[in-house]
C-alpha cells in the first residue's frame, strides 16, 4: 500500500450549496487551514476516493486544486508561516485516547 | 442465444461482471457470488473519468452514462456513450490504463475490455432497434483508441461469455487463483484474495511472491475512556467534546472506535461510523468486550462454507490440534527466550519449561477435542507459575503475580493482563466480522455465556505475542505506578484512568510494531497479521486448508 504524504487542497465553488457540500466532504478527510484550504495526509486509495467524491458533487465551472507535498516541502511549511503551524511533519500515532 | 424462458427468475449479468470474467474468473466468483467487494485507488479514479470525461467539440448525436439491458441476453449495464457517426451508432468506453499491444506493436483491447464494449454495442442495438458495427475503447494513459467490428465472431464470444458466467453463478466452489501473476498486483480483491499465500500453499514457493498484502495499518483506532465524553457527528467527521474542550476528527482517518466504560456515542456518529465502514466495540471498565458492530454484510457462500465445515469433527479437531499448538509452542519459546542470559531464572523455570515442553510433544496425536483441552490447561498452569520469574527482581512487589486470576483479576499484574486480553479479544471480534465470518460457529471452544466461541479460538494464537509480552516488558522497564495507575475494591484490582490509558498505548503500540510472519516471509504489523490469519482461517474451507495458525514466534 502506498504511502502517506500531506496534500494541500484548495477550491473555488461557484454556488453556495455545493460550496457547503465540499467543505463538509473535505472535513472527512483532513483539517481546514483558512477559508477554502485543507490538509489532508492520505494514501493514494484515500487520494482517489476523495477526488471521485469530490467530482460527484462539484460542478464543471469549479475548479479544484490539489497539491501534493513531499515531506521535506511539509517541514517546512511552518518556518514560512504564521498561526498554528504544527505537527506538519509527523505521522500522527496510530491511536487516540479522549 | 439465451432465452428469456430459460432464465427464470436468475438476476440478469452486469456488464462490469463480464469485465471481471475475463480478467479473472475467481475475481468474478468473489464480487459477483460472494459478493465481496473492494475499491481501491484504481476503482475511484476510473469511477471519476467516467464522470470527468472530455466533453465534445461537434454536433453528434450522443447519449451519455446511457442504461441498457436485454431480457434476451440476460445482461444489464450502463454504456459509457454512444453517438451517431456517419448516420451509425457507434457505443464508447473509457479506460483510464494503456492499451495491449499485438505483435508488430499494433494497439488492441485487453479481453476484459473488449468483451464489455461488444456487450454494450450488442445491448445498445437491441435497445434503439438501429445496428451498431463499431464499439470503441478509448485508453486515456497512451491516449489509444481501438475499434473493434461487432460481428458474428464478437456475438460468439459474448454468448459463451454469458454461459461461463452462470456456470460460475450455480458453482458453490471458489475457483483458483490466476496463472497470470501479472494481474493480481492490479486487482483490487488481492487483499482479500490473498494469490500470493496460495500459491505459496501450493508449492510455487520458487517464484518470489509479489507481497500484496498491505503492511501496515492506514488508519487510526479512537479510543473514549472517560464516561463525560461524547463522540457526536458533524457532517463527515467525528466530533469529539470531552473535559478538555472540543475536536473534529475525519471519518476517513479511523479504523475503529472503542468506548471503554460509559463514554457517549449518539446514533448519528453510529450511522456515519456504519456508512463509512468503521467498527465500533464497547469494553467495561476493566476491558471485558460487551457488544460490538461491524457494517460488513453477512457473506451467504462464506458462511454456509464455515458451517459446512466447522460441524466436521476432524477438521475442528485438525484446527483445534493447530491452534493449541500455536499458543503452547509460543508460550514454550517466550518462558526459553526471555530466560536465555540469566542460568538462574532458567534453573528455577525447568521444571515448568520441561513438563510444557512434554505436553507440547503431546498434541499433534491427541484424540480429541478434551484431551487437547487437558493439554493446554497443563502448559497454562505451568505457563503461568512460570511467568512471575521473568520478572525483574528490582521492580516493586506489588507488581508481582500470585498466579493467574481472572473474573475478577486479584492483583496489578493480572489486572493488566486481563484488560489486554479485552482489547485482543475486540480486535479479533472486529477483524473477524470484518472478514465475513461468523463468530458464532467455531472449533475448539464450545457456545457459552456471551462470548462467540470462534473468537475465542483465534484469540488463542495471539496471547503470548501480543498481551502476555509486552505487558511482561513494561512492568520490567518500571512503566508502571502501583498506586496512581491500579485501583483496588476488596480483592479486586482494577486500572485507574491513568493506568488504562497506558494500556491502551501499550496495545496500540505493539500493534504497530512489524514482525516477519514466518509463513509469508513478509514483515507486516501485528495489525495486519490478525486479519491475515483471520482471511487463512476462512482459507481453510475454501480450497486452500493448511495455511492457518503457521505463525510462529523466533
Ligand atoms: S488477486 Fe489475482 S487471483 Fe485473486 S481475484 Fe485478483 S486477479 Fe484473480
Amino acid at each position: 500500500m502506498a504511502e502517506k504524504s500531506w496534500h494541500l487542497i484548495t477550491y473555488d465553488v461557484r454556488d453556495p450549496k455545493r460550496l457547503r457540500k465540499v467543505a463538509k466532504k473535505l472535513e472527512g478527510y483532513g483539517e481546514r487551514l483558512q477559508y477554502s484550504v485543507f490538509r489532508c495526509r492520505m494514501d493514494r486509495l484515500a487520494l482517489e476516493k476523495l477526488c471521485w467524491e469530490l467530482a460527484e458533487i462539484m460542478a464543471a465551472n469549479d475548479d479544484l486544486l490539489v497539491m501534493p507535498m513531499c515531506s521535506r516541502c511539509a517541514e517546512r511549511v511552518p518556518l514560512h508561516s504564521t498561526g498554528d503551524q504544527s505537527a506538519w511533519a509527523a505521522d500522527p500515532p496510530t491511536f487516540r485516547i479522549v | 442465444m439465451i432465452r428469456a424462458a430459460d432464465l427464470g427468475d436468475e438476476p440478469p449479468i452486469r456488464v462490469m461482471a463480464l469485465h471481471a470474467l475475463l480478467y479473472c474468473e475467481r475475481l468474478f466468483y468473489l464480487e459477483e457470488v460472494e459478493e465481496i467487494r473492494v475499491a481501491d485507488g484504481n476503482v475511484y479514479a476510473g469511477r471519476r473519468l467516467h464522470l470527468e470525461r472530455v466533453s465534445l467539440d461537434d454536433e453528434t448525436p450522443e447519449m451519455r452514462s446511457y442504461d441498457v439491458s436485454s431480457e434476451a441476453w440476460g445482461v444489464v449495464g450502463k454504456v459509457d456513450a454512444v453517438r451517431k457517426r456517419d448516420g451509425v451508432w457507434i457505443a464508447y468506453e473509457h479506460k483510464k490504463g494503456r492499451c495491449r499491444r499485438g505483435e508488430s506493436n499494433e494497439p488492441l483491447a485487453w479481453p476484459s475490455d473488449r468483451i464489455q464494449a461488444v456487450a454494450y454495442a450488442v445491448l445498445v442495438e437491441e435497445q434503439l432497434g438501429e445496428p451498431v458495427k463499431q464499439a470503441r475503447v478509448r485508453y486515456h494513459a497512451d491516449n489509444v483508441t481501438v475499434l473493434l467490428d461487432i460481428d458474428d465472431a464478437a456475438r460468439n464470444d459474448l454468448r459463451t461469455a454469458i454461459r461461463r458466467a452462470r456456470v460460475l453463478r450455480e458453482s458453490t466452489e471458489r475457483p483458483p487463483v490466476t496463472e497470470n501473476t501479472r494481474l493480481c498486483p492490479k486487482c483490487s480483491l488481492a487483499v482479500v484474495c490473498l494469490p500470493e499465500e496460495e500459491r505459496l500453499a501450493l508449492d510455487h514457493a520458487d517464484e518470489l511472491p509479489p507481497r500484496l498484502f498491505p503492511s501496515s495499518r492506514e488508519r487510526h483506532t479512537l479510543h473514549v475512556t472517560t464516561a463525560k465524553t461524547r463522540v457526536g457527528r458533524s457532517g463527515e467527521s467525528l466530533l469529539v467534546e470531552s473535559e478538555t474542550g472540543k475536536q473534529k476528527i475525519p471519518i476517513e482517518q479511523i479504523d475503529s472506535i472503542l468506548i471503554h466504560g460509559y463514554g457517549q456515542l449518539t446514533t448519528q456518529a453510529l450511522h456515519l461510523c456504519a456508512y463509512r465502514g468503521v467498527a465500533v466495540d464497547w469494553l467495561t471498565f476493566g476491558g471485558r468486550f460487551m457488544a460490538g458492530t461491524s457494517a460488513s454484510p453477512g457473506r451467504v457462500q462464506q458462511r454456509i462454507r464455515q458451517y459446512r465445515a466447522l460441524t466436521n469433527e476432524a477438521l475442528c479437531l485438525d484446527l483445534s490440534r493447530r491452534t493449541v499448538h500455536a499458543k503452547v509452542e509460543s508460550q514454550l519459546k517466550y518462558l526459553l527466550r526471555a530466560s536465555r542470559t540469566d542460568g538462574a531464572v532458567r534453573q528455577s523455570i525447568q521444571e515448568p519449561i520441561d513438563r510444557i515442553r512434554a505436553a507440547l510433544s503431546k498434541v499433534d496425536q491427541a484424540a480429541g477435542i478434551d484431551s487437547l483441552r487437558g493439554l493446554e490447561g497443563i502448559a497454562a498452569k505451568d505457563y503461568f507459575a512460570a511467568l512471575p520469574r521473568l520478572l525483574s527482581s528490582r521492580i516493586d512487589p506489588q507488581l508481582i503475580p500470585n498466579g493467574r486470576s481472572k473474573h475478577p483479576p486479584e492483583d496489578r499484574f493480572n489486572a493488566l493482563l486481563s484488560f489486554g486480553y479485552g482489547m485482543l479479544f475486540a480486535l479479533v471480534h472486529r477483524t473477524l466480522l470484518g472478514v465475513g465470518l461468523e463468530p458464532a460457529l467455531g472449533f475448539f471452544h464450545q457456545p457459552r455465556s456471551a462470548a462467540p466461541p470462534l473468537v475465542m479460538d483465534v484469540v488463542e494464537i495471539f496471547r503470548v505475542p501480543l498481551v502476555d509480552m509486552p505487558v511482561v516488558g513494561s512492568v520490567n522497564r518500571n512503566q508502571w505506578n502501583p498506586d496512581s495507575d491500579f485501583t483496588i475494591a476488596g480483592r479486586q484490582v482494577w486500572l485507574s484512568d491513568d493506568g488504562r490509558k497506558k494500556a491502551i498505548a501499550l496495545f496500540e503500540e505493539r500493534l504497530t510494531e512489524m514482525y516477519r510472519h514466518p509463513f509469508t516471509s513478509q514483515s507486516m504489523s501485528y495489525a495486519r497479521i490478525v486479519e491475515l490469519e483471520s482471511r487463512l482461517l476462512e482459507k481453510e474451507w475454501s480450497n486452500a486448508p493448511g495455511l492457518y495458525a503457521r505463525m510462529r514466534m523466533r
